[in-house]
């Protein structure tokens, strides 16, 4: 399994989904306008068998330029249309585009592209946490905007804001645009909403048009929520300031907060987005594979000034993370950095530490036949040094 | 890649077929358009007798060809699911069935990973979005720290613009550093800057700047062997200074690599093995990564930062608990393997014929 196919999902299935939408949205116009014409025909139809209708020249002429209108906005719309589409069609290709030079022969290429992948990855993270100009400057900065899925955060930017402010219309709008693939998903998004409307009626005193509200909305739901319409009801009796859960709850300003998490939720269920960004499953999964017991180690010397889990930061981010497997030994002399192998024959010093052959022999041949272990800073004879057998 | 070009030739089938009923239609409801209002004029101008039958069967055939438009972009709706379907199959949805759901959570982790992007922003230079993200997240980072970015960040700049002086004024400041690196950035620079005299169209100076300065760089023989060699094979000026320039954000940082960096590219190619693995083995297990405090399978990172010593009898990591053991003959087994190959306080290596007491085999360090 490769990286593309593991990692790139999101950055194909949000554009087709888009295309999708577009697909559908098209198909719902087409129809409609060729059936504006189609009724046009049938009056046309209707009269030119009549011979009185065909005396009269200025009838059928504005039948005819009925007609010429409704194929004139059938030409706009299908060209509106097919090229949304196209467009949409057009970004999946980018993104493939770009997702293919990943295999390029092309070593600077590859580089240039697992830079960018960091960049994608971070744009992303930052949309969903939330950092919406710092993502939408990276991008720039990184000329990302068909790569990255900043356009849907976008979207889900606004309706965020006007949930933070207490609006719903902004909200259901969305429900509404997404009807039918909210209900596949059995969203509660909307019900929610309308709950949320009516506590806000109820705490503003105004519990008759709660009620009318109610009947309004939230009676359709009676089949599927029935127990949370009756404790909403039960509202209606409470004072807003109760004391009693789970009435005290619902008056809760919180849920507000509630609200715009089930939005995120349920926006990236819509596209197939998973909960986590790929940025910090990618990281964990790279910190572990790092992971070494001595980058934990009490004894500073063992740490690694290259090794990304021995600096602070990292370090913390890493504790809690699994280490890496480990089944076959793979040695280094800390010195040079060289693997030890039988090019490189493993030493041990009388106090136990090991090092290369070869560093212990230029480091005798700097310094009269003695050798100082970098660590504890003994001196001893190069002869002191034995041979290793590592299997 | 099979899976890009999978999703390609989906994709490009609809694609043609946009470009191709597209401008078709236009062209025939413009076609239609223009006949009807000819019929119009005509009749309004009452010149000749109106072609009723004609105009009845213009109208009848207008009618099915618009009803095909709506019909054949109905049909369409399969290849749009299968570009869908075909990018699930071929990719995987859920990337974090191997992860830690809880991972990174806390307050305090939010803001050492924002810290850690903010310096890699910063080290990549890319100052604006590091500046605009410092005030989104609400991190601070020390000021010391973000004057030596903001000092790079310049000398970068410079560099991008053909303005080698701030480099070279940091080089000779960080002379005694950059020696001990071994690093090649000094004689770089003067690489670029030769090329960009040369590429002036200027080849005296251009070589009269070389004479000055490449012979001081003795020991790299073979580098102005090839750079002289410019003058003949004109290079890609553009790719050698976003080499140097990278060569010059690698040395006057700290570490050899961007960390992120590497993190993100090695989780990049461990992820898949993980998810494999979790699919392979622990489907109704709970997490990979919870419980073990090992992850399931090796993971060739192509970076190696710390000398691992495994068990060859238990195959299992030596740690402080259990550290690697030498033998007086110079095999090395993990201690935990040592009090299980011992026979009544008498141990034989299981490499060689020697004998041994258990005590004397040494604790060693690598």
């Amino acid at each position: 399994m490769s990286d593309l196919k593991s990692l790139e999902h999101p950055t194909l299935k949000v554009p087709y989904e888009v295309l999708n939408k577009k697909f559908r949205t098209t198909q719902k116009t087409l129809d409609r306008e060729v059936s504006h014409f189609q009724n046009a025909v049938q009056e046309f139809e209707r009269d030119i068998s009549s011979d009185v209708a065909m005396t009269d020249t200025s009838h059928i002429s504005s039948l005819l330029s009925g007609m010429v209108e409704k194929l004139k906005v059938l030409k706009r719309k299908a060209d509106e249309g097919i090229n949304d589409e196209l467009q949409a069609g057009l970004v999946c290709k980018k993104r493939l585009e770009h997702l293919k030079e990943h295999n390029s022969p092309c070593e600077a290429i590859v580089k240039n592209w697992r830079r960018r992948r960091l960049d994608r990855m971070l744009v992303e993270y930052f949309l969903r946490c939330g950092y919406y100009n710092s993502a939408n400057k990276l991008a720039n900065n990184s000329d990302l905007n068909d790569l990255t899925n900043i356009d849907l955060f976008m979207i889900s930017k606004e309706v965020e804001h006007s949930l933070e402010n207490h609006e719903t219309s902004k909200c259901l709008a969305w429900c509404h645009d997404n009807r039918s693939k909210l209900r596949k998903l059995r969203s509660t998004m909307e019900f929610n909403l309308r709950i949320q409307e009516f506590v806000e009626l109820v705490r503003q005193d105004k519990r008759l048009d709660a009620v009318r509200h109610a009947r309004k909305y939230i009676s359709t739901f009676e089949d599927t929520r029935m127990e949370e319409v009756q404790q909403c009801m039960v509202l209606l009796a409470f004072p807003t300031d109760t004391e009693i859960s789970p009435y005290k709850d619902m008056f809760d300003e919180t849920r507000w907060q509630k609200l715009i998490e089930q939005f995120r939720l349920e926006n990236y269920k819509l596209y197939q987005l998973s909960s986590q960004s790929v940025f910090t499953v990618v990281l964990q999964a790279g910190l572990s594979a790092l992971k070494t017991p001595q980058c934990y180690s009490d004894i500073k010397e063992a740490r690694n000034i290259s090794c990304p889990v021995c600096q602070e930061w990292f370090n913390t981010l890493a504790k809690p993370l699994p280490f890496a497997h480990c089944s076959q030994s793979r040695l280094f002399c800390s010195i040079s950095g060289l693997p030890l192998n039988e090019h490189n024959i493993p030493m041990v010093l009388p106090n136990g530490y090991v090092y290369g052959e070869q560093a212990l022999v230029e480091m005798s041949n700097q310094n009269n036949g003695q050798v100082i272990c970098p660590k504890t800073k003994e001196v001893y004879w190069l002869k002191q040094a034995e041979k290793v057998y590592v299997m | 890649m099979d899976s890009c070009l999978a999703v390609e030739a989906d994709i490009d089938k609809l694609i043609a077929k946009y470009n191709k009923y597209g401008p078709k239609w236009q062209f025939q409801l413009h076609r239609f358009i223009s006949t009807l209002e000819r019929y119009k004029r005509e009749i309004e101008s009452q010149s000749s007798e109106i072609d009723k039958c004609g105009l009845s069967s213009t109208i009848l055939q207008m009618k099915l060809a618009i009803k095909d438009i709506s019909n054949e972009h109905r049909r369409w709706h399969s290849d749009v699911s299968r570009v869908g379907k075909t990018i699930d199959k071929n990719f995987i949805a859920d990337y974090t069935e191997a992860s830690n759901q809880k991972a990174f959570k806390t307050n305090h982790e939010k803001e050492i990973l924002n810290k850690i992007i903010c310096m890699h922003l910063y080290r990549d230079s890319k100052w604006e979005v590091a500046e605009e993200f410092l005030k989104e997240a609400g991190i601070t980072v020390d000021d010391k720290l973000k004057q030596r970015y903001l000092n790079l960040n310049h000398i970068v700049d410079s560099l991008r613009q053909k303005d080698p002086m701030p480099a070279f004024e940091w080089v000779y400041q960080n002379k005694v550093q950059l020696d001990a690196k071994k690093s090649d950035l000094e004689f770089k620079l003067h690489q670029i800057v030769f090329l960009d005299v040369l590429n002036r169209g200027d080849q005296y100076e251009a070589v009269v700047y070389a004479r000055t300065n490449f012979s001081r760089f003795i020991d790299k023989q073979k580098e102005i062997q090839s750079t002289m060699g410019m003058l003949l094979y004109p290079p890609n000026v553009a790719q050698m200074r976003t080499e140097v320039i990278d060569l010059f954000i690698k040395d006057s940082c700290l570490s050899d690599d961007d960390m992120l960096s590497v993190c993100v590219n090695v989780g990049c190619s461990a992820l898949p093995a993980l998810l494999d693995i979790k699919h392979a083995i622990c489907r109704d297990v709970g997490g990979v990564w919870n419980e073990n405090d090992e992850l399931p399978i090796k993971i060739d990172t192509g970076f190696a930062y710390h000398s691992v010593f495994a068990c060859p009898i238990l195959r299992t990591r030596s740690g402080t608990s259990n550290p690697p053991m030498m033998l007086v003959c110079g095999h090395v087994i993990s201690k935990d393997a040592l009090n299980k190959l011992e026979r009544s306080g008498r141990l034989k290596c299981p490499y060689c014929p020697k004998e041994q007491l258990p005590s004397e085999a040494r604790t060693i360090n690598f």
